[in-house]
């Protein structure tokens, strides 16, 4: 299973007895279920359902740890930090005390769940795809590169953040339509995605092309033969 | 991952906003409405807080409650005790609590001069 470095994962550990109901209260997905051992993807989203962050939740029992992307990570703060209010929600960034990869491939990976291991905790993010944080002092073999794991998830339509994943898109124009639960609460965002939903008009999808014939403006990853693009349907 | 990494994670310093003196209002009909829910138990008291969520990313939030845990402002309008949390007093200073007489929809409501927008339904604010 070829293995490769992630080097804008973000890792921060949140504590409190309403960290899922926050959580809940502001991101696309019902994750007030979540039990200990489990892993989900939600995504934070403005008003306008434009993406700040798409999150990974692994619940360890005492807290939830919560990957998520460098770049984007001052943003996402920025708008849940002034929603903690009187909530008790501690936040703690574990950053730097891991590293963090990408193992693709992968074959029969149980989706939503995780295992820890010597330090490394994988965790099966979707079909044939695990994220993998592991703590600085335990061994995580590389052999495989950014850019082979780019080209393997533009062959299989695997929006990226950063790439796909940007504030530019809503969430379904990101292809993250598997994150927007469909019956949930309220939550910032929900409105718009739901009255897309039930209109069946998204605007913009992600799609897969053949790079020689990609439209180059909508072009979001270029890979060898084929690339990724938003989209105006 | 493991737990001494986690652990050992550093704080994240989040926004604590500032602490204000909250002014509010009770319409007669909502103090009507009060006055029904309490009896005459005057001990009890009108939580009025904010949790995050809803489809603006703020929801009232509206319990009676004898006490709370939470640090709050006590406030007695026409001998109605009413609480609220200093982590959301600069979202509500101000407030108008209204009570609306309908079938749907009915129910408590506030009036918000410090919101932006508001949900359709009134639970929620920016």
């Amino acid at each position: 299973m070829p293995t490769a470095p992630y080097h804008d994962g973000h890792l921060s550990v949140w504590r409190g007895n309403d960290v899922l109901s926050f959580i809940d209260g502001l991101s696309t997905n019902h994750v007030l279920d979540l039990q200990e051992g489990q892993f989900r993807h939600t995504t934070f989203t403005t008003a306008q359902a434009k993406v700040i962050d798409r999150v990974g939740l692994f619940h360890m029992g005492g807290f939830v740890a919560v990957f998520s992307h460098g770049p984007y990570w001052d943003s996402l703060m920025a708008h849940i930090s002034p929603r903690i209010l009187g909530q008790d929600v501690t936040i703690s960034n574990a950053t730097d005390n891991n590293n963090f990869f990408v193992q693709f491939g992968v074959e029969g990976n149980e989706v939503g769940t995780f295992r820890a291991s010597e330090g490394a905790t994988v965790a099966h993010s979707r079909p044939h795809l695990n994220y993998i944080v592991a703590s600085k002092n335990s061994q995580v073999s590389v052999d495989s590169t950014p850019s082979d794991f780019h080209e393997w998830r533009t062959h299989h339509l695997i929006p990226w953040q950063g790439f796909e994943i940007t504030k530019k898109h809503h969430a379904f124009a990101c292809g993250l339509g598997e994150d927007v639960h469909p019956s949930k609460g309220c939550y910032i965002g929900q409105e718009l995605l739901t009255r897309m939903r039930t209109r069946g008009k998204m605007g913009r999808e992600l799609v897969c092309v053949d790079t020689d014939d990609a439209p180059l403006k909508d072009v979001t990853t270029r890979g060898l033969s084929k690339s990724l693009a938003i989209v105006r349907l | 991952m493991d737990c001494g990494t986690c652990e050992t994670a550093g704080p994240v310093q989040v926004m604590q906003p500032e602490v204000v003196d909250v002014g509010l209002t009770i319409s007669d009909k909502a103090q009507t409405m009060l006055a029904d829910a309490f009896g005459d138990d005057r001990s009890m008291a009108l939580l009025v807080g904010v949790l995050s969520g809803g489809c603006s990313g703020y929801m009232y939030d509206l319990q009676i409650v004898e006490e709370t845990d939470q640090s709050c402002q006590e406030i007695t309008i026409n001998g109605f005790r009413v609480l609220v949390p200093n982590a959301s007093s600069h979202l509500l200073d101000g407030i108008e609590i209204d009570y609306v007489d309908r079938l749907m929809g009915g129910g408590f409501k506030i009036n918000n001069p410090n919101a932006d927008s508001s949900c359709g339904c009134g639970e929620s604010f920016a």
